[in-house]
């Protein structure tokens, strides 16, 4: 009776263990994956503060064929323009051509303007651009076509 | 049992202490990193807000062919003058350079005056602009003819020169009995005034109007100058109505008839010198303009009488240009604009009365005016700074 008792103590006692064991690594797995969350969250809110883009184009005299649109970085994030979405009179521009001006690498640096060269021919009238950064931060530009 | 529940709850306690440590320096970081991007972001927002830029000019010089932008700095945020851009008539100039209260320096604070130069700037004359009018100066001139402008406007006034800043502004008169006895065409190139007097002989002054010399008196070549042009290599001259001569710009010197009489050339009345020569004649009874090179070769006529009243000046774009224009105030009532090959482009006559004398295109449309004045009108080129934050201001050259 005293060593089956004692048996069953241990038994009882390895399996808290390892019951206790496998809840704390479920918890921790949980608890891991919150704070690797917290932490994409919060570089994602990081850079979505610091990031701000402004189509400085002039309205009235917007180059026709090619569009050329000016956009310049006025937060404080290098950004990669491979990634901007360009969307004019509502619909995606695919065919655009990207050149870089006053950025000091291949990326496009606080400060730097970004020509995006549209080959298409805007009818006379009102149109809108819109320029949209990898990480949802946008412009928007009304302009006239004399 | 006891033991194993205790032993449990040690090992949650640890294991709670632990992950509860993580997941604490977790929130703080974000917090830290979320808090410190706002700051920035509020920063950014503030010095945007207090962003202010207004233009004091715009100046093209031909002889350089050189656009000098002028913006102050008006809001209360230092500002990198680097980082500034310039769009003309809607595209990015990227070879500028900067000057921060005459100095090469990077930092634009608050009240200082930025100067942006470009040169070869893409400046055009635009039609359909229907609102021109700059500035005038009103009931200041009595009875104003030819004008020429340099780093300021001289226009002549009777026997006088008066003298205005690019933006109109009175600076100064030119009286000179002995010298001005009776002008009639008025230039300036580089550091001097060319005077066209008494219809024999070209007074030299200097820019302050201080008489230099008698720049060219050639009665045997030239006994009877009417009009003159220059570049910057030559005086032109139309003598006696009848043929253009050319003279050295460095020394005066005769150099030869460019344009005899004959073939396209029957009366000339005016001329003008920019990437060709113009000529206005008259034949058959009506005005037409005639285009040379500057060898004095190649004469067409561009422009025929049907498209002009009675032409009283004319002057071009500067050569340094690539798109260049013709500027012929006509009719006494408005400035007629062509291309330099004469295809009409528009009429100019926003603010001008109908005692419309002279046109003198550089930078602006500078009009002398019996009624008005000197007026200046707009070109219609676009200018917009940007700073580095965004802000930014548009005007018209």
């Amino acid at each position: 009776m005293g060593a089956s008792a004692a048996s069953t103590q241990l038994i009882f006692f390895i399996s808290a263990i390892l019951v206790s064991s496998v809840v704390v690594g479920v918890a921790t797995n949980s608890v891991f994956d919150l704070t690797s969350g917290i932490d994409d969250r919060s570089n994602t809110v990081k850079n979505q503060l610091t990031t701000d883009i402004e189509i400085i184009n002039d309205q009235g005299a917007v180059p026709n064929n090619p569009v050329l649109v000016y956009v310049k970085n006025i937060g404080s994030t290098t950004l990669n323009q491979e990634l901007i979405t360009v969307m004019l009179d509502g619909t995606v521009v695919a065919n655009r051509t990207l050149s870089l001006t006053g950025s000091g690498s291949a990326y496009w640096e606080s400060s730097s303007v970004l020509t995006v060269s549209i080959t298409q021919t805007l009818s006379a009238g009102d149109h809108t651009v819109t320029v949209t950064t990898e990480n949802a931060i946008s412009d928007r530009l009304d302009f006239r076509i004399a | 049992m006891g033991f194993s529940v205790s032993a449990t709850m040690a090992i949650f306690f640890a294991a709670f202490l632990t992950l509860f440590s993580f997941l604490y320096a977790s929130v703080n970081d974000a917090f830290d990193a979320v808090e410190g991007s706002l700051e920035t972001k509020l920063d950014d927002m503030s010095d945007r807000a207090s962003t202010s830029i207004d233009f004091v000019n715009a100046r093209y010089y031909p002889d350089d062919n050189t656009l000098e932008v002028m913006v102050r700095n008006s809001g209360g945020t230092s500002l990198e003058a680097n980082a500034t851009e310039l769009l003309i008539d809607g595209l990015l100039s990227a070879s500028v350079t900067y000057e921060v209260n005459g100095l090469a320096t990077d930092l634009w604070l608050p009240t200082d005056l930025l100067i942006i130069r470009l040169v070869d700037p893409n400046i055009d004359f635009r039609s359909g602009v229907d609102a021109r009018a700059f500035a005038n100066t009103g009931v200041r001139l009595a009875s104003p003819t030819s004008l020429s402008v340099g780093d300021e406007v001289y226009v002549l006034d009777g026997t006088s020169i008066d003298v205005f800043t690019l933006e109109g502004a009175f600076d100064f008169t030119i009286t000179d009995a002995t010298h001005l006895a009776n002008p009639s065409d008025v230039k300036v190139y580089g550091d001097y005034l060319y005077v066209l007097d008494n219809g024999t002989h070209v007074d030299r002054f200097s820019t302050e109007g201080v008489w230099t010399d008698e720049f060219v008196a050639d009665p045997a070549n030239t006994p009877a100058p009417g009009s003159m042009a220059l570049d910057g290599s030559y005086m032109y001259l139309v003598d006696g109505q009848n043929h253009v001569d050319r003279y050295d710009l460095s020394t005066g010197a005769f150099v030869d008839i460019l344009v005899p009489n004959g073939g396209t050339m029957t009366s000339p009345t005016d001329i003008c010198a920019g990437a060709y020569l113009f000529v206005t004649d008259y034949a058959s009874g009506a005005y037409h303009i005639d285009r040379y090179a500057l060898d004095g070769t190649g004469g067409s006529e561009i422009i025929t009488g049907s498209a002009l009243s009675v032409p009283t000046d004319i002057s071009v774009s500067a050569p340094g240009l690539d798109d260049r224009h013709l500027y012929i105030a006509d009719g006494g009532r408005e400035i007629l604009v062509f291309g330099e090959d004469g295809t009409y482009q528009d009429s100019v006559d926003d603010g001008l009365s109908d005692a419309v004398r002279g046109v003198d295109a550089t930078g602006k449309i500078y009009v002398s005016d019996g009624a008005n004045g000197l007026v200046i009108e707009n070109l219609g080129t676009s200018i917009k700074v940007v700073t580095e934050n965004g802000v930014s201001k548009v005007m018209q050259l």
